[in-house]
C-alpha cells in the first residue's frame, strides 16, 4: 500500500488545529485527547535514548505538573494546606502545555529538514530569514561540539570545575575563545554564501518537490474551519 | 529598508545558535542560569533592535522544537529585549561595567514584566525556566497568581540578565575591531581614538 505523505502545511495546521481544540474543550475530553495523541505519538514500548526530543519534551511535561500542583493548590496558613478543588485548574494547564508538546513532537517526528525548507521557499518567506534559519540549526551542535572540546583542553592545563566561581570562570574560557573562533568560521561563511549569489535576483529552488494533493486540501480545510469554529464558540 | 549583508546574516544565525545551544553549554559547567537571551544581546548591541529581534524571534521558534514548545509565547519577550538593550547602549551600555551593571538589572525587570502575562494567562503560572518554585512560594504565600509570577520572574530574572551583560560585555571585547563596523551600532564600541 503507498504510504501517504502529508504536505508540511496541512501538518501543520493540523498540529495548529489540535492544540486550539485542546484549550477550549472541557478537562476530562482535554485529558482524553492529549493522552491518546501522548500515546501514539511518543510510541508505547519504544524505550528511547535520553536527548531524544520525546524525552526531553515528557521530563518538562511532568515537571510543569508538578509545579502546576504546587502553584494551584498549596497555601499556607499557620501550616501547609492542600486545595484538592484547585486541582481542576492545574489539570487544565497541564494538559494545554500537553497539547504543545504533543503538536510539536508529532511535526518533528514527521517532517524533515528538506520539506521544511522547500515549504518556506514555496510560501516566499524572504531568503535571509530562511537562510537565518537553517544556518542557526546548523550552528548549534557545532558550538556545543566545540564547547566540550574546549573544556577539555582547560582541564588537560590543569583546569578544575569545582565552586561556583570556577565555574563562572570555566564559562568564560569557554565563551571567549568560542566566540573568536567561530568569528573566522563566519567570515569564510558569508563569503561563501556571497559567491553563491544568496542576494542574486529572482525565486530559489529546492531539490525536494513538494506538492499540494487534493487530501491536503481537504485536510486544510476542515482544519481551518474547526479552528474558525473553535475560535468564534 | 536596508539589505543585510551575508557577515551579517550569518552572524545573526550565530547568534540564534548562540542563544538556544547556551542552554547546553551553561550545562557542561553545571551553573544554575540560563543566559538564553545572549544572542539577542550580542545582535541588538551591535545591530540596533531589528537585529535584535530577529535573533530572540528565530530562537524562541528552534527552542520549541528543540528545548520546549512554550517558548514561540516568549516572541515578545524577545522583542522588548532587544529594544532594551539597543537604546541603553547609546548610554555606553556593554561598554562601561557600571552601567553594564545597571543595565543588566533593567533589562531584567522589564523582561520578568513582559513574560509575567504569557506565563500566568497562557501556561497557568508555569514557565519551565527556573522561577516556578518561587512562583509556588509566592502562591502560597496568599499573593495572585499574576503577582506570585512577576515576583519570581523579579527574582531570577534580573540576575539572569546581569550575568548576561556581563557575559556579552566580555564578549563584544574580544571581537576584532574591524568587525564593529560591519554593524550599524558598531561604531558605539570602537575604542575613543579609533573613532577619530
Amino acid at each position: 500500500m503507498r504510504k501517504i505523505v502529508l504536505h508540511p502545511v496541512t501538518r501543520l495546521s493540523i498540529a495548529l488545529s489540535f492544540i486550539i481544540f485542546i484549550w477550549r474543550i472541557p478537562l476530562a475530553y482535554q485529558a482524553i485527547a492529549v493522552f491518546l495523541g501522548a500515546i501514539i505519538i511518543w510510541g508505547i514500548a519504544k524505550p528511547l535514548p535520553s536527548q531524544d526530543p520525546g524525552n526531553i519534551f515528557l521530563r518538562l511535561w511532568l515537571t510543569a505538573g508538578f509545579f502546576l500542583t504546587m502553584i494551584h493548590t498549596i497555601s499556607y496558613d499557620d501550616g501547609l494546606i492542600f486545595n484538592q478543588d484547585r486541582l481542576y485548574v492545574a489539570g487544565k494547564s497541564f494538559f494545554r502545555i500537553g497539547s504543545l508538546m504533543v503538536a510539536f513532537l508529532w511535526i518533528i517526528r514527521t517532517m524533515k529538514t528538506e520539506e521544511l525548507y522547500a515549504m518556506l521557499i514555496d510560501l516566499r518567506l524572504p531568503i535571509p530569514v530562511i537562510y537565518v534559519i537553517f544556518q542557526a540549526l546548523y550552528l548549534i551542535p557545532r558550538l556545543i561540539e566545540r564547547a566540550k572540546d574546549i573544556l577539555v583542553a582547560q582541564q588537560a592545563r590543569g583546569f578544575i570545575l569545582r565552586g561556583v566561581r570556577r565555574r563562572i570562570k570555566a564559562l568564560i574560557l569557554i565563551l571567549s575563545p568560542l566566540f573568536s573562533t567561530m568569528i573566522y568560521e563566519l567570515e569564510e561563511g558569508a563569503a561563501s554564501i556571497a559567491a553563491r549569489g544568496l542576494h542574486a535576483p529572482g525565486m530559489k529552488s529546492h531539490i525536494n518537490t513538494i506538492r499540494l494533493t487534493v487530501l491536503d486540501s481537504i485536510l486544510i480545510g476542515i482544519s481551518i474551519i474547526i479552528t474558525v469554529l473553535l475560535v468564534i464558540s | 529598508m536596508k539589505r543585510w549583508d551575508t557577515f551579517q546574516l550569518v552572524f545573526l544565525a550565530f547568534c540564534a545558535a548562540l542563544n538556544v545551544g547556551i542552554g547546553a553549554i551553561v550545562g557542561i559547567v553545571k551553573l544554575p542560569i540560563y543566559l538564553d537571551s545572549i544572542g539577542t544581546f550580542i545582535a541588538a548591541a551591535l545591530g540596533g533592535w531589528l537585529y535584535g529581534a530577529t535573533v530572540g524571534i528565530i530562537a524562541v521558534l528552534i527552542a520549541a522544537v528543540a528545548i520546549t514548545p512554550t517558548s514561540p509565547a516568549y516572541a515578545g519577550t524577545a522583542i522588548v529585549i532587544a529594544l532594551c538593550v539597543s537604546i541603553l547602549v547609546r548610554y555606553r551600555f556593554l561598554k562601561s561595567l557600571l552601567v553594564t551593571i545597571i543595565g543588566g538589572l533593567i533589562v531584567g525587570v522589564f523582561a520578568a514584566i513582559v513574560s509575567a502575562p504569557v506565563t500566568t494567562y497562557l501556561y497557568g503560572g508555569v514557565s519551565l525556566a527556573g522561577a516556578d518554585a518561587l512562583t509556588a512560594f509566592f502562591k502560597a504565600m496568599g499573593n495572585t497568581l499574576i503577582e506570585s509570577v512577576i515576583l519570581g520572574g523579579l527574582a531570577t530574572d534580573p540576575i539572569d540578565k546581569l550575568a548576561t551583560s556581563l557575559i556579552a560585555l566580555s564578549l563584544l571585547k574580544a571581537l576584532p575591531k574591524r568587525l564593529y563596523q560591519r554593524f550599524p551600532n558598531g561604531r558605539l564600541f570602537l575604542p575613543e581614538k579609533a573613532k577619530e
